[in-house]
């Protein structure tokens, strides 16, 4: 099993796009800087949208965490799983002393572990970057927080955000992923992945606009079931204090929200990969 | 007392929807014989060829393989055999030796980098394309792919190889080379090979026995001098024409 992870890993980094996109981080983050650089001449110094070298990276994160991280980790899912299998690739692997299970669990592993050294990578960078490009504060203030935060509090804070991000970043993969095994074609599982995104990114204004409207009173909670409200909003609520979070029940909410769709979409998909005839 | 068979295939059955693809097809390989499996296009070579492999599940019927069946236990019974089902299809974006490195990692008698290295190499040499191993897969003709895809069927040092249509576009002299290195396998390291084909006269220069099918069923199957006595002064070619139409 670990030989297959491997494996797997190595096809991968293997791969010119994988290191483009690792590349295109510096850019990335200091485009997002440079915006956060005009923006900072339009907020007051006490608002926690104010960017410090202590919340750049949390900012950076958020500015890009809905396209750029999702967008990555379909790219990562298709070129997997649904290039390798569909081109008749993955029969060289599917032909060795392995179950089809291993090799499901091989890919989403090695899936896993790219997508958190990206999520790293990309800390990395905002760290550097907002040192480079912003004041440093004695205090910061952050997102929900009645106080201000001194240098550790925030450094926690950030940790954090970023591993809640990562962990609803594999929550919407998880949906793409169900899409790259089903799909026949790169550019079909691609196509429906930033259809999914979309939908995703949709679906909290229209159900917030009608609720507001048609004054259906239904809970406004509902619109964090879209894993990308959650990334908009939801992360912010959950690193909240809590006299200032939208209830005691939210975080129990939002992870069955990720439970679920990793559960549902990542369980279907395993079924789908290794229960089926392969046709290759 | 019954020679233990490296292949044996028994009553096995596969539909897809109302069509039956393969029915109640059951023969054997021995140790160190070469099969041809020879049927016209869609009489279901390729999908046996896939159950074998554990690609696909046959509805009924068993599959052994030395002796292992194949949906019983997978992996013993797969680290017995390599094979090239349809054409080989490689990661393009690496070296024909970075695809055998990778695919090296699977096998478990290969448990070093060390020994890895040597494999790839040795099985380069076998096929001829240590000179060529550092270029990208994607530059290889035809044939180069077809070596390779023997390179990576002889990584795990297997009994019996599968190849399904390997001269499928080769011209005479690729041809010629994966004959000469099909009988240099099985003469010097007594691997079976299980191949199917449309080339009649090329797979009668190697093979000792024959399955031939049609539409998914069994027509024919025997030693190869016994199909040249039955064929005649026909040949084979028109005798295999002669149990396709009738």
């Amino acid at each position: 099993m670990r030989a297959l992870f491997i494996s797997e890993l190595e096809r991968l980094w293997k791969r010119k796009l994988i290191w483009m996109m690792f590349a295109a981080i510096p850019l990335i983050v200091y485009a997002t800087a440079r915006y956060y650089a005009v923006h900072n001449l339009q907020v007051p110094l006490d608002s926690p949208e104010f960017v410090t070298s202590g919340n750049f990276p949390v900012m950076a994160l958020i500015e890009q965490l809905i396209v750029v991280f999702n967008l990555v980790s379909l790219v990562l899912l298709t070129l997997s799983f649904t290039e390798e299998y569909r081109t008749g690739q993955l029969r060289m692997v599917l032909l060795r002393a392995f179950t089809v299970g291993q090799l499901f669990r091989a890919k989403a592993a090695a899936y896993l572990v790219t997508i958190s050294l990206f999520f790293a990578a990309y800390l990395g960078v905002s760290v550097a970057v907002g040192f480079q490009m912003f004041d440093s504060s004695e205090t910061t203030r952050l997102f929900h927080h009645v106080s201000p935060a001194g240098p550790g509090e925030v450094m926690g804070y950030t940790l954090k955000y970023y591993g809640i991000s990562l962990l609803t970043v594999v929550g919407m993969g998880s949906a793409m992923l169900a899409l790259a095994v089903i799909c026949h074609t790169t550019t079909a599982a691609i196509g429906f992945g930033v259809g999914i995104l979309l939908l995703s990114i949709g679906y909290p204004l229209v159900y917030l606009t009608f609720n507001t409207v048609l004054n259906l009173q239904l809970p406004a909670q509902l619109a964090f079931l879209s894993l990308t409200q959650i990334q908009y909003e939801g992360i912010a609520y959950l690193l909240a204090d809590s006299s200032m979070g939208p209830g005691p029940y939210f975080p129990l909410f939002a992870l069955a929200v990720v439970a679920g769709y990793v559960l549902l979409c990542a369980g279907g998909a395993c079924l789908a990969f290794t229960r089926r005839d392969r046709w290759i | 007392m019954r020679q233990e068979m490296i292949l044996e295939v028994g009553g096995v059955t596969k539909t897809a929807g109302r069509r039956t693809l393969v029915k109640e097809l059951s023969f054997g390989v021995r140790p160190g014989e070469v099969c041809g499996f020879v049927g016209p296009n869609g009489a279901g070579k390729t999908t046996l060829i896939r159950m074998i492999t554990g690609l696909i599940k046959p509805d009924s019927g068993q599959i052994r393989i030395d002796g292992v069946d194949v949906r019983q236990d997978r992996i013993a019974a797969l680290s017995r055999v390599g094979a090239i089902v349809e054409s080989p299809i490689f990661f393009p974006y690496m070296s024909g030796r970075g695809n055998l490195l990778n695919l090296a990692r699977l096998h478990g008698n290969l448990h070093t980098s060390a020994q890895r290295k040597a494999r790839v190499e040795e099985v380069l040499a076998i096929v001829d394309l240590s000179g060529r191993g550092s270029d990208k897969v994607k530059t290889y003709s035809l044939g180069m792919k077809q070596r390779l895809g023997i390179a990576q069927a002889l990584l795990g040092s297997p009994k019996l190889i599968i190849l399904d249509e390997p001269a499928n576009g080769l011209d005479p002299m690729g041809i010629r080379d994966l004959r000469n290195l099909i009988l240099k396998l099985r003469d010097e390291q007594g691997i079976s090979f299980f191949i199917s084909s449309h080339l009649l006269d090329e797979l009668q220069r190697i093979c000792s026995r024959f399955v031939i099918i049609k539409e998914g069923g069994m027509v024919w199957q025997g030693t190869s001098g016994e199909w040249v006595d039955i064929a005649g002064t026909r040949g084979l070619e028109e005798h295999f024409v002669e149990l396709m139409t009738r």
